[in-house]
């Protein structure tokens, strides 16, 4: 998986909460605050939960492949395309 | 989904967006207009502080505002700061800044707030006159570039007051250039409230209706919002008249939960009663929630509407009603709308 074999983190100034399932992210980065709201659905939900530095990009597909019955293919391209996504926003790192 | 929608959704579920969190009532300044009373309650130590953080997390709400008193007077603040970054708040803090050295700042800048808000009532003898300390000017202005070199985002905002207004916008010109921070007081600093014992002496600072128009114009001139002229849109009658109880609350040093800083309930302590208890049941909080802007009768037709900020919390206080006209806020609408007349035929 190339950049993604590391352990992803959530970044520091980044303010979020489940609430239902949903996850709602609030960035401060940078010098003027963005006034935009991210949220996540469920499945990013879960996703999201498992992004902790603790778990590899290969055990978190493991996990969706366990909860959600996709093939690891699938589970694979939904967690690259979330986590590119993520990084590009500047919410999570590979330390 | 902007934050604006975020506070609508969250609070048409039940759950607060913001907390105003007073830490403690303790401060090391003496500021004229402090609507705090002489009273100390006994504050929550800092298990239990971190335990309303965890009941307030529970509840999802997201933005914490920790205030004071003097937030920075608590020994155990960096704790609590820690705790409540770990708990993945957005945190925005409010001080006065004197006590922050480059050793605070670096605990700052470690828990990575949205940002730190920062009161400054004028130049160095206008400053110290209404804080009654000496050196107070000098430690605030070092804790601002302080911050600023850790690249902390700070707001600096002020009260405007009979002893300060005329040299507010001069103060604003330094803060964003020579200190290069925001300035964030162009219309909030001017209501003034009366003390929490009830004492009203914090209105002898409020301006004359003249001084305020002086102000106001200058202002609005110094910020250019004079296109924007009426910023305020005209709010809907079945809209919330503001976010306490709705979008937003209060927790005091001692652990009692209100709607707002301005509207203080009794029977409210978090100690004997679950915040969702409070919040949900407790008769202030839902005859505030169902307060509805058609409902000031009062204010049915008022042309100033538009400049106008109303608060509850002080028709409360001036009025003895929640859903009352408010005389002073009418006297700051009524102010806005000249010095955008004033304005306006400047600019002609
Ligand atoms: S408008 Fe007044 S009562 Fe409402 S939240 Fe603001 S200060 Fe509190
Ligand atoms: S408080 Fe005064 S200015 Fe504001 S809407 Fe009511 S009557 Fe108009």
């Amino acid at each position: 998986m190339g950049k993604l074999r590391v352990f992803p983190q959530k970044t520091r100034d980044l303010a979020w909460r489940i609430i239902d399932d949903e996850t709602i992210l609030l960035s401060f980065r940078g010098k003027r605050v963005r006034d935009v709201v991210y949220t996540l659905n469920s499945t990013a939900t879960y996703i999201w939960k498992l992004i902790d530095g603790k778990h590899s990009p290969e055990d978190i597909a493991g996990r969706i492949v366990d909860k959600y019955g996709i093939s690891p293919r699938v589970a694979l391209a939904k967690l690259r395309a979330l986590m590119k996504d993520l990084s590009g926003r500047g919410y999570i790192y590979y330390p | 989904m902007t934050q604006h929608e975020l506070r609508l959704r969250l609070a048409r579920r039940g759950i607060p967006w913001t907390c105003l969190f007073e830490l403690t009532y303790r401060c090391n300044l003496q500021c004229v207009h402090c609507y705090l009373g002489t009273n100390n309650p006994k504050e929550m130590n800092t298990d239990e502080v971190c335990g309303v953080l965890d009941t307030l997390k529970q509840v999802g709400c997201i933005s914490l505002i920790l205030s004071g008193g003097e937030i920075f007077a608590r020994k155990d603040i960096v704790k609590i700061l820690q705790y409540a970054r770990a708990s993945h708040f957005a945190l925005r803090l409010f001080t006065n800044g004197t006590l922050i050295d480059r050793a605070m700042a670096e605990a700052i800048a470690q828990v990575k707030p949205w940002v730190v808000e920062i009161s400054l009532y004028g130049f160095r003898d206008v400053h110290e006159q209404v804080t009654r300390v000496k050196g107070s000017f000098d430690d605030t202005v070092r804790a601002i570039e302080i911050l600023r070199g850790r690249q902390i985002r700070v707001y600096v905002k002020s009260v405007v007051m009979k002893q300060n207004w005329a040299e507010l916008p001069g103060l604003q010109q330094y803060v964003q250039r020579k200190l290069k921070v925001q300035w964030r007081s162009i219309d909030g600093g001017l209501q003034i409230s009366p003390c929490d014992n009830g004492s009203k002496r914090p209105f002898l600072f409020r301006l004359s209706d003249r001084q305020l128009e002086k102000y106001m114009l200058a202002a609005l001139t110094l910020n250019k919002t004079a296109k924007r002229n009426p910023e305020i849109r005209a709010a809907g009658e079945n809209e919330h008249v503001c976010g306490a109880a709705f979008t937003a609350c209060n927790i005091t040093p001692s652990g009692e939960l209100n709607p707002c800083l301005q509207i203080r309930a009794k029977d409210n302590s978090l100690k004997s009663k679950s915040f969702t208890e409070i919040w949900q049941e407790h008769p202030l909080f839902r005859q505030l929630r169902s307060l509805r802007r058609g409902d000031r009768q009062e204010c049915l037709g008022c042309k100033d509407s538009v400049h106008c900020f109303l608060c509850p919390g002080m028709a409360l206080i001036e009025r003895g009603s929640l859903s009352a006209r408010s005389p002073e806020a009418c006297r700051l609408a009524r102010g806005w709308k000249n010095a955008y007349r004033l304005l306006d035929k400047h600019l002609a």
